[in-house]
C-alpha cells in the first residue's frame, strides 16, 4: 500500500506538467505574461496618470521608424488621455499582485487551521475550525460591501475582504484530505514506525497531498482575480487615478455606444487570457494526476 | 436524521450569531456609537433586527425593508429565470461529459466549460451590449421594460405582472426582450460550475464496478446513469450546489449593474457610493441570512439524500 | 458448432501511435457445457481480454479481429448499439470484486429485480399489481436459492456492505444467471474466498455448466484452485496463449516450458511422493509491454530456450494440442529436471 502511494513524490512537478501540452503552453505564457509586464515597467518609461490634453482617445496603432523608434501609445489613449498600455501594465500588476496576495494568505490561514485541527484533534483547534467553516456563507463581494463602507474603497481592502471569505474553503479542503489522507494504510506505517506528527506530516503525507494543494491554490488565485476585476469594475477596489483592470473597464463603459470596443477588449482580454492559462494550468495538473474528484 | 436536523441548526445558529456580530461590527464602525455600553446597543441592534426593521434610507428617505422587497423581487426574478435554465443544462452537459469521458465530447464540453468560466461576467455582458445592442440594434440592454408602459406592481415579478395586466401582448413581449441580455450573460458561471460539479461527482461514480457490471447486461447509457449512476452520485451533487448558489448571487449584482436592471446589486451600490449606512447594513443582514440558510439547507438536503438513499458509511439504517 | 469463436483477436491500449498491444493475435473458442480455465501472471492480459470480449472499455481501446462470433454472428460487423444488447443478452459477465460490483446504495432485492423481465406498466397499474409482485419476490427468492442461498428473507432485504464476500459472490451468480446467458464469465472468481466456499462457488459453476448447458470461462491466476474443476485449460503469457488443451492433456503431458513450471510449482510433491528437493522457483519477472522481448516472449525465463527462440514461435496446431514454443517438451518429460 505504502509503496503504490509513495510514487507520487518522485514525480516532479515539471514532469507532471509536461506530460500535458495544454498546461504545459499555459504555463509558458504565464511566465512570458509576467516578463512583458515586469521587463515594460523596468525598461519603458511608463506613466499611467499623466494626461495628454491634446491627444485623448486615440485608437491603438504600432509603427515603428528606426529614427523615432516604437509609436508612442501602441495601445492608444482613453478618454481622457491616458496612456492605455501603460495603465494596462500597471493595472496588470495591480490587479495580480493583490489577488496572489489575497490568495496566499487564504491559503495559509486557512491551511494552518485545516491542518492543525486535523492533526491535532484537539477541542480548542476544532472549536476555531468551525467558527472559521461558519463564516463559509459570506462571498468575497458582500464581505467586501461591509469593509469598503467603513474604511472607503482600495486595493488593500478589497484584497482583505477576498482573503477573507476564501479562508473558510481552504480550511474545509485542507481539513477533509488530510483526515480522509490519515486513514490510510500508510499513514499508519509511518507512525507505527516511531514519527512523531510532524514528521509525519513533513515526509509523507505533505507530499503526498502536496498536488491537490497546488491545484486548489491555482484555483483560488483564478477566483481572486475574477473576484479583485469585479469589485474594482463596482468602482470598490481602486482609487479614482489607479490604474487596475476592472475599473479600466468600468471607466470605458460609456464608450461602447460610441462603437469603440477597442477600450474594453484589451483590458478584457488581458485578464481573460491570464485566468484561462491559469484554469488551464489546474486542470492539465490534475489530469495528469488523475484526480478526478477535485 | 434528527441528530443531523438538530447539529444543522446549531450550525446555522452559530453562523447567524457570527453574522449579527458582524454586522454589529459594521453597525457600530458607521454610526460612531464609541463609548456607549457595547452589550446593550447589541440587544437594542437585536430587537430591531428581529422586528426587521432598518430604518430610513438616505437617498430616498422610504422604510429600508420595504424598498428590499420591491428591489428584491426584480432580482429574484432575474435569478430564477438564469438559474433554472442554467442548472437544467448544466446537469446534462455534466452528464454527457461524465459518459463520453476522455472523448471528444467530453473535451469538448470541459475545455469550453473552463473558458467561459474564466470570463469575467461584466466583460461578457458588455460585449453583448456592443454587439447585440448596439452595433445590430435587437435587443433592448436597459431597465426592465421600456417606459412606454406602466409600471404599476402587483407581484413584483414583471413578467408574471404584465401578463396579468395586459395578457400575452405588447408589454409582455417587451418584458421578454429585456430579459434577454441579463439572462443569458447571468446563466453563463452556474452553467459551467454546474457542469464541473456534476462531471466530477458522476465520473468517480462512473468509474465503479457496478457501473461496468450495468454495462455489461447490456443496459442503455442513460438508464444506467439515472438508475445507479446519479444515485450515487447525488449526496455529493447536492453538497456542492452551494457554489452554484453564490456564484449566481455575486453575479447578478454586477449583471445588475451593467444594464441599470432595477434590483437589489444597483441599489446596494448607490448605497455605498453616497454612504448610506442604513440600506447597506439592511442588505449584509437580510442578504447575509439568505445565504446562511440556503446554505445550511443544502447541507441538509446533501446529508438527507445520503440518508434516504442508504448510502453505506454515514446514517445507515443499521440501528445501533 | 463453438459457441463463440474468436479469431486472431489483438486489443491495443492508449491514444494513437503510442498505443500499446497487450492483448496479441488470440484466437479462443468456447463450447457449450465447458468450463474453460484462462490461467496467467497478473498483467497478462487475461482481464483485458474478458473486459474486450464484453467490450466495456471503450477509452483508449481499440480492437481487431478476423473472426470474432458469437453463435454463428459476428460481432464486429454489426453497429455498436445492437452489439453491445446482443452480447448483454447472451454473455453475463461477473467481476473480480464481488462487492464492488453491487450497487450499495441498493437493496439487494431491488437490484435482482433490476434483472428479471421487466413488468409491463400495464400490469402494474392494473389490479394484478400485488400478484405480480409476489410472483416477482418468489422469482427472485427462486433465483437465489439456485445459486446456493438458503437465507433469501435475511438476503434480499440487506444492503451489500452487511454481506459477506461469498454471500456476493452468490448474488452476483444469481444476477448473472437470471437473464439466461448462454456464456458465463467470472474474473477471478474464488480469490478472496477461504476453501469451504470456494469449494461451494466452484460447485455452483459446474451444476450451471453441467445442468444448463452454459459455456463457462474462468480467469485465474492460481492454477491450483481450479485444476480439477475446468474442462479446459488456456495459459496466458504476456498477451498471447501459450498453450491450450484439455485437462488432462496439459496436467499430465504439458508442451510449453511455462505451463510445465506452473503445473510443477502447483505439485506439492515429486513424481514418487517424496518431497521435492527444491521448490520449483520460476525465476525472472513477467516482460513490460514497453520493451516486449524479440522473438519468444518468454525465452528469457525458459531454461530450455536456444538460439532458434529469438525467432517468434507460431500456434502449432495439432488434434488435439495447441502450443506456441519451438522446443515442446515431450510426453513424460514433466518431471525430467528432478
Amino acid at each position: 500500500m505504502s509503496e503504490e502511494k509513495d510514487t507520487s513524490r518522485g514525480q516532479g512537478f515539471i514532469q507532471v506538467l509536461h506530460s500535458n501540452w495544454m498546461a504545459w503552453y499555459a504555463m509558458w505564457f504565464l511566465v512570458a505574461y509576467f516578463l512583458l509586464v515586469a521587463g515594460s515597467m523596468a525598461f519603458i518609461d511608463l506613466n499611467p496618470y499623466d494626461q495628454q490634453t491634446m491627444d485623448f482617445f486615440r485608437p491603438p496603432r504600432i509603427s515603428f521608424s528606426f529614427s523615432q523608434g516604437l509609436s508612442k501609445f501602441i495601445l492608444g489613449t482613453d478618454d481622457l488621455g491616458r496612456d492605455v498600455y501603460a495603465r494596462l501594465i500597471y493595472g496588470a500588476r495591480n490587479t495580480f499582485l493583490y489577488a496572489l496576495a489575497a490568495a496566499v494568505i487564504s491559503s495559509l490561514a486557512g491551511g494552518l487551521v485545516g491542518f492543525l485541527s486535523a492533526l491535532y484533534s484537539s477541542r480548542l483547534l476544532n472549536i476555531i475550525r468551525i467558527l472559521v467553516s461558519s463564516v463559509r456563507s459570506y462571498t468575497p463581494v458582500i464581505l467586501a460591501f461591509a469593509i469598503i463602507t467603513v474604511l472607503g474603497p482600495s486595493l488593500k481592502n478589497a484584497a482583505v475582504a477576498i482573503a477573507v471569505s476564501l479562508i473558510p474553503r481552504f480550511t474545509l479542503i485542507c481539513h477533509e484530505i488530510t483526515t480522509s489522507e490519515m486513514k490510510k494504510e500508510y499513514i499508519r506505517a509511518v507512525m507505527l514506525d516511531g514519527a512523531g506528527t510532524l514528521a509525519m506530516f513533513r515526509l509523507s503525507l505533505f507530499p503526498n497531498i502536496r498536488d491537490v494543494l497546488i491545484i486548489q491554490f491555482t484555483k483560488h488565485f483564478s477566483m481572486a482575480i475574477l473576484d479583485l476585476t469585479a469589485l474594482g469594475f463596482l468602482g470598490l477596489s481602486a482609487e479614482a487615478q489607479e490604474p487596475e483592470l476592472g475599473s479600466m473597464i468600468a471607466e470605458n463603459m460609456d464608450m461602447l455606444y460610441t462603437g469603440n470596443y477597442w477600450i474594453i477588449a484589451i483590458p478584457g482580454v488581458a485578464i481573460i487570457s491570464f485566468v484561462i492559462a491559469i484554469n488551464i494550468l489546474s486542470d492539465g495538473i490534475r489530469n495528469a494526476l488523475h484526480r478526478e474528484n477535485l | 436524521m434528527i441528530l443531523i436536523l438538530l447539529r444543522k441548526s446549531a450550525m446555522l445558529l452559530l453562523s447567524a450569531v457570527i453574522l449579527l456580530l458582524l454586522t454589529f461590527w459594521f453597525h457600530v464602525r458607521s454610526n460612531d456609537l464609541g463609548d456607549q455600553d457595547l452589550f446593550l446597543r447589541f440587544l437594542i441592534y437585536l430587537n430591531r433586527i428581529l422586528r426587521l426593521d432598518f430604518g430610513f434610507s438616505a437617498q430616498s428617505s422610504r422604510p429600508v425593508s420595504g424598498e428590499f422587497l420591491e428591489y428584491g423581487a426584480a432580482t429574484a426574478e432575474l435569478c430564477l429565470a438564469a438559474m433554472i435554465p442554467s442548472l437544467a443544462a448544466g446537469f446534462f452537459l455534466g452528464c454527457f461529459a461524465a459518459l463520453h469521458k476522455d472523448r471528444w465530447l467530453d473535451s469538448a464540453i470541459t475545455n469550453s466549460s473552463i473558458m467561459f468560466s474564466s470570463i469575467p461576467v461584466f466583460w461578457i455582458a458588455q460585449i453583448f451590449i456592443a454587439l447585440l445592442a448596439v452595433r445590430v440594434d435587437w435587443i433592448p440592454s436597459n431597465g426592465r421594460i421600456s417606459l412606454l408602459y406602466s409600471t404599476e406592481q402587483i407581484t413584483g415579478f414583471i413578467l408574471v405582472d404584465t401578463l396579468l395586466r395586459d395578457g400575452f401582448g405588447d408589454s409582455f413581449l417587451n418584458a421578454l426582450t429585456h430579459f434577454i441580455l441579463p439572462v443569458l450573460s447571468l446563466s453563463i458561471l452556474p452553467t459551467t460550475e454546474m457542469i464541473r460539479i456534476v462531471r466530477n461527482s458522476l465520473y468517480s461514480v462512473m468509474q465503479q464496478n457496478y457501473i461496468k457490471a450495468a454495462f455489461s447486461r447490456g443496459w442503455s447509457s442513460w438508464y444506467i446513469i439515472y438508475r445507479h449512476g446519479l444515485r450515487n452520485a447525488m449526496p455529493s451533487i447536492l453538497a456542492q450546489c452551494g457554489s452554484v448558489l453564490f456564484l449566481t448571487f455575486t453575479s447578478v449584482i454586477i449583471v445588475e449593474n451593467v444594464y441599470n436592471w432595477p434590483g437589489v446589486g444597483t441599489w446596494i451600490i448607490e448605497a455605498i457610493r453616497s454612504g448610506d449606512v442604513n440600506v447597506v447594513n439592511a442588505y449584509l443582514v437580510l442578504v447575509g441570512m439568505l445565504f446562511v440558510v440556503l446554505n445550511i439547507s443544502l447541507e441538509f438536503a446533501a446529508d438527507l439524500s445520503i440518508i434516504y438513499l442508504n448510502h453505506p458509511g454515514r446514517g445507515r439504517s443499521t440501528p445501533s | 458448432m463453438a459457441l463463440l469463436d474468436i479469431r486472431n483477436l489483438s486489443v491495443r491500449v492508449g491514444p494513437g501511435r503510442d498505443a500499446l498491444t497487450v492483448v496479441d493475435r488470440i484466437s479462443l473458442t468456447v463450447n457449450e457445457g465447458r468450463i474453460l480455465a484462462l490461467v496467467g501472471a497478473s498483467g497478462s492480459g487475461k482481464s483485458l481480454l474478458m473486459q474486450a470480449v464484453m467490450m466495456l472499455r471503450r477509452d483508449n481501446i481499440s480492437y481487431s479481429a478476423d473472426r470474432f462470433k458469437l453463435d454463428g454472428e459476428d460481432l464486429l460487423k454489426i453497429p455498436s448499439r445492437k452489439r453491445r444488447r446482443i452480447i448483454g443478452q447472451n454473455i453475463s459477465f461477473i467481476m473480480q470484486d464481488p462487492r464492488q460490483s453491487l450497487d450499495p446504495t441498493m437493496k439487494i432485492r431491488d437490484q435482482i429485480y433490476e434483472v428479471m423481465p421487466r413488468i409491463p406498466w400495464y400490469h402494474v397499474l392494473s389490479r394484478l399489481k400485488n400478484f405480480f409482485r409476489r410472483t416477482r419476490s418468489k422469482t427472485a427468492a427462486a433465483l437465489l436459492h439456485r445459486s446456493g442461498i438458503r437465507d433469501h428473507e435475511r438476503i434480499l432485504g440487506s444492503y451489500p456492505a452487511q454481506l459477506s464476500d461469498v454471500e456476493c459472490q452468490k448474488i452476483m451468480l444469481a444476477i448473472a444467471l437470471a437473464s439466461k446467458p448462454r456464456i458465463l464469465l467470472l474474473d477471478e472468481p474464488v480469490v478472496n474466498l477461504e476453501t469451504a466456499s470456494r469449494l461451494q462457488v466452484l460447485k455452483l459453476l459446474d451444476r450451471c455448466a453441467k445442468n444448463d448447458r452454459t459455456a463457462v470461462v474462468v480467469i485465474c491466476n492460481d492454477l491450483a484452485s481450479v485444476y480439477n474443476f475446468a474442462d479446459e485449460f488456456a495459459f496466458m503469457y504476456a498477451g498471447q496463449i501459450v498453450e491450450r488443451g484439455s485437462r488432462d492433456r496439459i496436467l499430465n503431458n504439458p508442451r510449453h516450458p511455462y505451463t510445465a513450471s506452473l503445473i510443477r510449482t502447483m505439485l506439492e510433491l515429486g513424481r514418487n511422493g517424496r518431497l521435492k528437493r527444491y521448490l520449483p522457483v520460476l525465476s525472472g519477472k513477467h516482460p513490460d509491454y514497453r520493451s516486449m522481448p524479440v522473438g519468444c516472449r518468454f525465452g528469457a525465463r525458459c531454461r530450455r530456450a536456444r538460439r532458434e527462440c529469438n525467432r517468434e514461435p507460431e500456434m502449432i496446431i495439432s488434434k488435439n494440442e495447441q502450443y506456441r514454443c519451438h522446443f515442446p517438451l515431450e510426453d513424460g518429460a514433466l518431471y525430467e529436471d528432478e
